[in-house]
């Protein structure tokens, strides 16, 4: 609370109070407005550091609703929802995962590993080789994410730290194998593994590869949602969120749910890596993830954990992605400038939650005005 | 010992004091804030911040103006993570992500050549920008301690380095001091422990709250100027690489300790030296990615570590990480 004499005698009250409830309209609204505050903020500093901040906004946009970058779009944003509805598995349960990228990179790689095994004449047939790269991949990303849960589990170690140090882990290996084993025999010395065949990537006959992967990430959500919604599982690792301690009173196995919800996480994080190798890029190479697990984190908390919000907040972030590009080629501005931009929207949902739970009240003289 | 394994020892450790100290000033200053109750993610960025600092001020203003700077920037920071996590009282854990997420991108973007001759220019038109588009800037110089450093031995290790690398130390010692020695560090440390206690007891626990954010930022600041200007002056996109996390855990490590973190941060210093030194005795010179994992990998295993020794009663501050309200 805040008291202040204003000169003439007036009297002011500022006063933060909780707000009773949140109707969905209204968060939705203090969302948009905080996330029309993020692109404000970021343009400031733009502007700060000798950037046009409304010529980049133009360009970015006039650009990216073009037909063709809207395709590229959607095709980046694929990976970004199928991490960021995995990490709402983790984060419903408060399982601070921070480790989808690394995730994702263990499906990319154990992915890459059955093509390379393929094309190296052993493994499966030419029918098989889908199912089998999908499963090696979520197998992969799933398995990962049990890594921290375990440890979690086991010797209380702190997942944030943990999962982080595996991302770097994951990454290295994946640098590792491009740069050694795993390399092109016929690839001109690049750090790169043979192309993925057409048989192992995901894709819907008549239809372009955006909308293939757009409807495999739309299916994914709705299952997701459903998930949450009618099973017991979606109502046990809600209440493992809410309050651990009283729902091991309850008879929850905790731990049982945890690894169950965070192998979940990994394995969609591991397809999503599927998607960047077979059908981004065609193949394993170094940085073959702009770091589409972290832009995940903040796409899943934009979204509020709830899928289909989950879904669009996590199309903003194929448009950034791609928009970095853009920026680079056609501005000469840095890519990393829609870090920036991202590192706003986090922090403006982070506010956002703050102002959807609180009324500001402010009163001179007596007369109450509420905001 | 022969003189050729004696000198292999004292270059190990002169590198591991290098390395550790990055991991030092950093966790010395996490230890401050989370001995107050607040846990900051954002130190990463913070780091990543303080670098990126000392690249263009150094070049603009030297070395005394650049880590002045650094600290500057990273208090700035630690006001911004203070504001939210203490007034606005949101979730510690989300508000130093974010923190981390703005840190590494504003720094990858002033680093950029572009960006960072600009800026040189803005600063001190009188130097030539070509030095921003190089990316590198004068390495901080070693400052011998005579006598002293003539101790076989530790003797180089310690007393040939930087002048960062003796104030590391001596921030060490200090905030040791300050957090059990004095009454500061004793109304600090009952923030962390039971902040309504320390309420009623006439501490101001927000401000002890926001001093402490404040001052481990600057500190982490200072580690990114180190890591720049006194360990390896070439600026690279992302220089950091989650060094900041790691210094998280050393303050686990170190149970919460400043005087412990010296023995930590070293230790780890040992280990990244090892990066260096591996691949000069054959392994893995092709391909270093192995040996690079080996400050991750040693990271995890060094947390399942203390939780065996500890018996999973490991001695955090008891409010750490919970936000104070005094309405609840």
């Amino acid at each position: 609370m805040l008291r202040r004499s204003l000169p003439g005698g007036l009297k002011l009250l500022v006063r933060v109070e909780r707000r009773p409830e949140v109707t969905p309209r209204y968060s939705i609204i203090v969302s948009l407005g905080m996330l029309l505050l993020a692109f404000l903020a970021s343009g400031l500093i733009f502007q700060l550091l000798g950037f046009s901040a409304l010529h980049i906004y133009r360009s970015f946009f006039t650009a990216l609703l073009s037909p063709i970058m809207l395709e590229e779009v959607f095709r980046r944003s694929a990976p970004i929802i199928l991490a960021s509805i995995g990490l709402c598995y983790s984060y419903r349960m408060g399982f601070w995962n921070i480790g989808a990228e690394g995730q994702l990179y263990m499906g990319m790689i154990a992915a890459t590993g059955v093509v390379v095994l393929h094309s190296a004449g052993y493994g499966t047939g030419q029918h098989l080789l889908l199912p089998t790269v999908i499963a090696a991949s979520m197998v992969a990303g799933g398995a990962w994410g049990l890594v921290p849960v375990i440890l979690k589990v086991r010797f209380g170690a702190n997942e944030i730290i943990t999962t982080l140090m595996l991302n770097y882990t994951a990454i290295l290996l994946a640098d590792f194998l491009v740069h050694g084993a795993w390399k092109d025999p016929a690839g001109y010395g690049f750090a790169q593994t043979v192309q993925f065949p057409s048989t192992a990537r995901i894709s819907i006959p008549g239809v372009s590869d955006a909308v293939a992967y757009l409807v495999l990430a739309m299916a994914v959500t709705v299952l997701t949602l459903l998930v949450f919604k009618f099973t017991v599982f979606g109502f046990e690792s809600k209440i493992v969120g809410l309050n651990i301690y009283a729902s091991r009173y309850a008879g929850v196995g905790i731990s049982s749910i945890l690894v169950r919800g965070v192998f979940i996480s990994g394995a969609l994080a591991g397809l999503a890596g599927l998607i960047v190798v077979s059908g981004l890029i065609g193949r394993l190479r170094p940085g073959a993830s702009p770091g589409y697990g972290y832009h995940a984190i903040i796409a899943s908390m934009l979204g509020g954990l709830y899928p289909p919000a989950v879904f669009f907040s996590s199309i903003l972030f194929g448009m950034l992605v791609t928009g970095g590009d853009l920026l680079q080629a056609s501005l000469q501005m840095p890519k990393s400038g829609v870090e920036i931009i991202m590192a706003m929207i986090f922090l403006a949902t982070i506010v956002a939650e703050f102002v959807k739970r609180h009324r500001l009240t402010i009163v001179v003289r007596g007369r109450g005005v509420v905001a | 010992m022969t003189l050729e394994s004696l000198s292999f020892v004292e270059a190990i450790l002169t590198s591991a004091v290098s390395a550790g100290t990055i991991y030092l000033i950093a966790s010395v200053g996490e230890c401050v804030t989370e001995r107050a109750g607040v846990i900051n993610l954002g130190i990463e960025g913070i780091m990543a911040m303080g670098a990126v600092t000392s690249f263009i001020i150094t070049l603009a203003y030297g070395h005394l103006a650049a880590i002045l700077t650094a600290a500057l920037v990273g208090a700035v920071f630690g006001l911004l993570h203070a504001f939210l996590s203490v007034s606005l009282r949101l979730n510690q854990i989300v508000v130093g992500l974010a923190i981390t997420w703005l840190g590494l991108g504003l720094s990858a973007f002033m680093g950029t050549p572009e960006v960072a001759r600009d800026l040189l220019k803005s600063l001190n038109p009188a130097v030539p920008e070509y030095l921003a588009e190089l990316k590198q800037a004068p390495r901080l110089p070693e400052v011998r301690v005579e006598l002293i450093a003539g101790v076989p031995i530790v003797g180089r290790a310690l007393f040939s380095q930087n002048v960062l690398v003796y104030a590391g130390l001596a921030s060490a010692l200090l905030f040791w001091f300050i957090l059990f020695r004095t009454r500061w560090g004793l109304s600090l440390r009952s923030v962390g422990e039971n902040p309504a206690l320390a309420d009623t007891a006439g501490v101001n626990v927000f401000a002890v709250r926001y001093l402490a954010v404040i001052v481990g930022s600057a500190l982490a600041g200072v580690a990114g100027a180190y890591l720049f200007i006194g360990y390896q002056p070439f600026w690279v996109e992302n220089l950091t690489r989650s060094r900041g996390f790691i210094a998280l855990s050393l303050v686990i490590l170190s149970s919460w300790s400043p005087l412990r973190a010296i023995a930590a941060s070293f230790l780890f210093g040992g280990v990244e030296s090892l990066q260096f030194r591996i691949p000069l005795r054959g392994f893995g010179a092709e391909t270093p990615q192995l040996i690079m994992m080996l400050p991750y990998v040693i990271t995890i295993v060094t947390l399942v570590l203390i939780s065996l020794a500890s018996r999973g009663r490991i001695p955090a501050p008891a409010a750490l990480g919970k936000p104070y309200s005094r309405e609840e």
